[in-house]
């Protein structure tokens, strides 16, 4: 597991994409503020936004029938897909979201997610930890299927289970900060 | 022309319908059922193919008909001796013609049959006493003779025997609604059940597809020994007829559902269809589908979570949190730029939370909301910074309270 110290801390967002790029496993940020958007953007849906980052130009720059979807899921919300359109861009043609009911469907969910083999990138917000066992069998899914979990959660999972853990490090805050802004 | 002519016990409605996926050629009257599998001949591996489909219909509808092929539909009954009677083209006449006379009571269309029954059956007796043992001693006789002994009657039963008058197949068109029933009081588990629910919607997609359509909702009611009859309606996001895809969508709703008496029926009815119409094909293109596969599965979700709980979003034109967006399928992109809204968190609860913020949190003003005139909700929207988290917090001066709704991720 690779804790994401230097990438954070390097200046070049292009390092964080080839990182992220056709690896299948699991990856938890758990890191105060951004972390949505910032999972958002590593679940590459949609193209990279152009350099005057306002959403109306990004817009622009959508396809129309994207090539590849997204799936949220989340136990006791919703991701606010209005904040994310207007201030981030976000291609809301391509990002499923789904709510479900209790912490563990968001792991069922997740896994079957995985399994269909439709989605890219599949972001959970579980208000719950599982069972370790069940986190092994996302990861084999996920590195099966070649799809990117994210696990948006400040508790603490099984190291061994995931691929990279992007977690309070120093100066990360405003770093991430830096990040979201620039996307 | 070739016949292909069932002849069955029970009516042939719903299998009827099925075989419009065979010919659409078809006349029906009740228990009797006339395809015309001619066009077949040399197309789309010709007779073989259809006898295979039509017997695979037979076993997927729990028929047990008699069967005929044969060049004219006037001889089909006639000729309907044995469970199957398969002639070879250009040959039924020959036996046709082998037949005893008492099988010309029924050579004709079968509505006539019906009506002149009685009188055909007494010119049969009679024409049996005069020595006529066989069909083929009755149109040996000329025109003039048959006029003289039997009357016009007898000319009736030449023409149709000679082949000079041409029944003419009414075409037939689907009305039924397109409903299975199954008992289930003798089921005694949620497997067996699925697999009897599995034969039905197997029989409903062959009907759909015999009808070129497909479903967009289907209505399940559920017959209890006491108790009130209960019915689902499920709706599809995208209209399907796969029969492993309604399983699917069945699955989830029964899964959901409970009852306190035995189950007696279970009835199922699609109550919305569209005509199919075939995409295009592509080898390089698979989005048309994915987007099809993403349906099925977002309406697998809907029945376990609900409607409003899965879908892409789409901007509505509400300065509310809560009715600023919804869930819709299919995935559409925003038209235009929405108006710029103050700052909001990535994520809102489901909805908001009675919460008391900390003595050192620090709150700064966001926003100011009223909702309806006739809603006693009026938020002071305020961003709440602890050391840990930034909450998206309001005050109601109605209900004097402060409420968690959203966390800036």
């Amino acid at each position: 597991m690779v804790y994401l110290r230097r990438l954070v801390l390097s200046s070049s967002f292009s390092y964080l994409e080839r990182f992220f790029a056709d690896r299948g496993g699991l990856f938890q940020i758990s890191s105060h503020g951004g972390s949505i958007p910032f999972a958002l953007k590593c679940s590459v849906i949609g193209p990279p936004p152009p350099k005057e980052n306002h959403p109306a130009t990004a817009l622009n720059a959508l396809p129309a029938t994207p090539s590849c979807y997204s799936i949220w899921i989340a136990d006791n919300g919703f991701l606010y897909a209005p904040s994310l359109y207007h201030e981030r861009g976000l291609p809301l043609n391509q990002l499923l979201i789904v709510k479900v009911n209790e912490a563990e469907e968001v792991w069922n969910v997740g896994l079957e997610a995985i399994q269909t083999g439709l989605f890219s990138s599949v972001l959970l917000r579980p208000s719950r930890a599982c069972h370790a066992h069940y986190l092994r069998k996302l990861q084999l899914a996920a590195e099966r299927m070649k799809a990117k979990v994210f696990i948006i959660a400040k508790f603490k999972l099984p190291h061994w289970t995931l691929k990279a853990n992007i977690g309070e490090l120093d100066h990360a805050h405003s770093l991430l900060s830096k990040f979201c802004s620039s996307f | 022309m070739r016949i292909l002519y069932f002849q069955n016990s029970a009516p042939l409605s719903e299998f009827t319908e099925a075989c419009l996926s065979l010919t659409p050629k078809i006349a029906t009257y009740t228990n009797k059922l006339f395809l015309d599998i001619g066009a077949t001949k040399k197309a789309l591996g010709g007779e073989s193919r259809i006898l295979k489909s039509a017997a695979e219909l037979i076993e997927l509808f729990e028929l047990d008909p008699q069967i005929v092929v044969t060049d004219r539909p006037e001889w089909a009954q006639s000729l309907a001796l044995n469970k199957t009677c398969i002639f070879p083209p250009g040959q039924s006449r020959i036996y046709f013609l082998r037949l005893p006379i008492e099988r010309l009571t029924f050579c004709g269309p079968p509505d006539e049959i019906e009506k002149e029954k009685p009188e055909r059956e007494d010119l049969v007796r009679f024409m049996r006493r005069v020595g006529m043992a066989t069909i083929e001693h009755f149109t040996a006789l000329s025109p003039l003779a048959i006029n003289r002994r039997f009357g016009k009657m007898g000319c009736s039963l030449r023409e149709w025997a000679d082949g000079e008058r041409e029944f003419v197949l009414p075409t037939f068109f689907p009305s039924d609604p397109i409903r299975e029933t199954i008992d289930a009081e003798d089921i005694p588990s949620m497997e067996h059940l699925l697999f009897s629910l599995r034969h039905a919607l197997c029989r409903i997609e062959v009907r759909l597809s015999a009808r070129g359509m497909l479903a967009r909702s289907l209505a399940a009611s559920f017959s209890f020994l006491t108790g009130p009859r209960s019915t689902k309606n499920i709706s599809f996001s995208e209209p399907m007829r796969s029969a492993q895809a309604l399983l699917r969508l069945l699955n989830e709703c029964l899964n959901g559902l409970h009852w306190e008496s035995p189950l007696h029926e279970i009835q199922l009815e699609i109550t919305d269809m569209v005509p199919y119409v075939p995409g295009q094909l592509s080898l390089f293109d698979d989005h048309e589908s994915k987007l099809s596969d993403i349906g099925e599965y977002i309406a697998r979700l809907k029945c376990r979570f609900g409607e409003s709980s899965v879908g892409f979003a789409k901007l509505t034109e509400s300065y509310l949190p809560e009715r600023s967006w919804k869930a819709t399928f299919p995935p559409e992109l925003p038209e235009r730029p929405q108006q710029i809204l103050p700052r909001r968190p990535s994520f809102i609860l489901a909805s908001p939370r009675p919460y008391i913020p900390a003595k050192n949190a620090r709150l700064m003003p966001s926003e100011h909301l009223a909702a309806e005139w006739w809603e006693e909700d009026d938020r002071q929207y305020f961003i709440l910074e602890t050391p840990e988290e930034r909450l998206w917090v309001y005050w109601n001066p109605f209900q004097q309270q402060w409420f968690l709704h959203g966390v800036f991720d």
